[in-house]
Parts: structure tokens; sequence; C-alpha cells
């Protein structure tokens, strides 16, 4: 069997793939976050020809509709089957989805596979960069073009989890920041986890500050950065959004959140560093 | 704007307490509005049924204000609550 288990925190799923070499390139692409144990989803994936298939969707949770087994996503370049037992599922993949940067399109649907096993645990994917520096976590989050990659880039000297999707678990005494194996731009990450010191709306500003944000301001911001918690089986309704909303309010609750206000340089550090 | 009638809440909107605010969240999860200190207590009185016009009396004799300028103020609110449509005239 050329199965890979990725490590995505505290979850662990099986892809099981049909020749070695596509094992090894997902391997590769996954940077070795890998795991040993048991795992708690598996998902046997096959491939067909791109065809005559061009564009692929920036959404598998938008396009994903119910079919008559599973469902169906990306315009019609991903099915999903559940398997008889519990957790088990076999996708069929057009192989354009899986070129290039269109990769990160199809980790989406591994997005899906964590909140298959989680449901409704405390534990939330954030569209986020995640740095650890002296033990402590920072999670910066922020609109496309904000600058999450940019500052993972400028915090190459400290510990880069990941700049793309991160684990906020709140389900430990103290919240914990957690790496994942998904992609983004930067190139350094490592695995890694951390007490939560704070979470951080990014905002490009002529000078470095901080500011302590709260209520209503924080939990929108963040609503929009929590991936949807939706599981394989589930599909994006008017409770998807407010569920965004309520994961929002509770790692607000829990966790203090600020603005950053920063230049493209590595001068916010020097703030970070007292909070 | 009909100062008699009460404005129906839109139930499109999902709504969350967080105690001193509170936020509405469209049903595709594009919009998201909030309010604090009197748009949150007007808010408030709105779902309790209270006319335009309730409103104003109870903000007036509650706080030390000319009527002509709350009712500007109130206005302007159910102006924008309704252009949001977070709130429906009829």
């Amino acid at each position: 069997m050329n199965r890979l288990i990725l490590a995505i925190g505290p979850v662990t799923a099986a892809l099981d793939f049909e020749t070695a070499g596509l094992r090894r390139k997902f391997f590769r692409y996954f940077k070795g976050q890998v795991s040993l144990v048991e795992p708690d989803i598996t998902i046997g994936i096959s491939f067909a020809d791109a065809g005559d298939k061009k564009e692929v969707p920036n959404s598998l949770f938008l396009t994903k509709i119910p079919a008559e087994k599973g469902f169906v996503t990306g315009d019609g370049l991903l099915e999903g089957f559940p398997g008889e037992e519990t957790n088990h599922w076999n996708f069929r993949v057009n192989s354009l989805l899986i070129q290039g940067d269109y990769k990160r399109v199809f980790e989406q649907i591994l997005y899906q596979a964590f909140y298959s096993v989680t449901g409704k645990r405390n534990l939330h994917l954030i569209h986020s960069s995640g740095v650890i520096w002296g033990n402590k976590g920072f999670l910066f989050f922020g609109p496309s073009e904000a600058g999450k990659s940019t500052v993972a880039s400028l915090s190459r000297r400290y510990h880069v989890i990941n700049d793309e999707i991160n684990i906020v678990d709140l389900e430990q005494p103290v919240p914990q920041l957690t790496g994942t194996p998904f992609n983004g731009l930067f190139r350094g990450k490592k695995r890694g986890q951390a007490p939560l010191k704070g979470i951080f709306l990014l905002n490009k500003a002529p000078c470095h500050n901080v500011t302590l944000i709260e209520g209503s301001e924080a939990v929108r911001n963040l609503s929009k950065e929590i991936i949807p918690p939706v599981g394989l089986s589930d599909f994006i309704d008017a409770g998807t959004y407010a569920e965004m909303l309520d994961r929002a309010t509770e790692i607000c609750s829990r966790v203090p959140v600020y603005r950053l206000d920063f230049l493209p340089d590595k001068g916010f550090w020097e703030i970070l560093k007292k909070l | 704007m009909n100062w008699d009638k009460p404005m129906a809440i839109n139930s499109e909107f999902v709504t969350r307490d967080l105690g001193d605010e509170i936020i509405l969240l469209s049903m595709d999860g594009k919009e998201i509005h909030s309010f604090a200190d009197t748009g949150l207590w007007v808010w408030q009185l709105l779902k309790q049924g209270k006319t335009p016009e309730e409103i104003l009396i109870s903000m007036t004799g509650m706080y030390d204000v000319p009527e002509n300028r709350a009712r500007n103020d109130l206005e302007a609110f159910f102006e924008e609550i309704l252009s949001k449509e977070l709130v429906l005239a009829d």
C-alpha cells in the first residue's frame, strides 16, 4: 500500500495512493509532515487524466454539491465517495487539481477531512501565518494581501510553522498554536506547537504599532479567516457562517487579539517581544 | 419612513450577543454588522416591537437631549439600518 499519513495537528489522515511515485510526490509536497500513528481518517485517492479541463475554481467549499453517493466539487474535478467504514473515503481526482499551484486548492478537501474527524471539537483551522518565538505562539491573520507570507518571510530567523493554515487548539488549559502540513508561499516552515500568546490582525502602515482590539471588531475580522467547519459529508449553508462567527467569538474570548500595524521589515518583532 | 409603525427585524440575519455589543451576520456570510452603546439600546427596543416614535419618547425621557436632535439622530440610524436591510419597513 502506498500510504502517506499526514499529521494535521492532533488529526492524522491517511492518503492511499495508487503508486509509490505519487506517494513520494505528496510526501515532498507536504514537507514530510507525516505521522506513524493509526489514522483517524483514511482516503483512497485515484487520479483521472486532466482531459480538456483547463480551469480550477478557487474553492472546493463553495463548489461542493451532493451527488448520488457522496459529493462532487471543483466543478467536477473531484468526486468523493464514502466508504463502508466510518471515516473512510475514496476520491476520484482530475489530475489538473494536483498540477503546480492548484495543489493548494486540492488541499481544501483535506481541510474538510480534518473537520470530518474533529466535528464540533474546540479545534479551529485559521487562514493565517504562525510563528513561534521564545516558546510563545504568534498568529497573524488578515484578508488576502494583508501580508501573512511577508510576515513569515520576515520571521525566518524564528520558527515559522505555517504561512497559510494553522490550528488554534482551545481544548488545552492554555490555548495552543499548532502548524499544519498545508502550503502557502513560504518555503522554510517547520513543525511546531506553542502556547498562543496573541492573534494579530495585519495592517500595512507607515510605522510599527500594536493595539489591543476587542468585541465585534476582533470577532468580525477573525470569523472571515476561519476555515469553514464543513466535514466531507457536509455542505456550506447559512449555519456554516454562524458557526464561523461562534468559533471566532470563542477564540477571542480566550486569546487576546491585536491590530499589528507594520512596515515590511523585521522591526515589528521588537514590539511583539515586549507584549 | 413611518414613525408610528414598528420595523420588522430581518430574519435573514443571524444575531450573536457579545454582551455589550451585538453582531448581525447575513445568511451568505458576506455581510457583518455590529451595534454597541446607543445603537444596541435602540436595536433592543426595535426587537421588542417598539415604533420609532416610542423609541424617540424613551430616548428623550432617558437622556438629556433636545427632541429635534434625538429625532435627527434616530432618523439617520433608522435610514442606515433600512438601507442595509437589517430591518424591513413593511
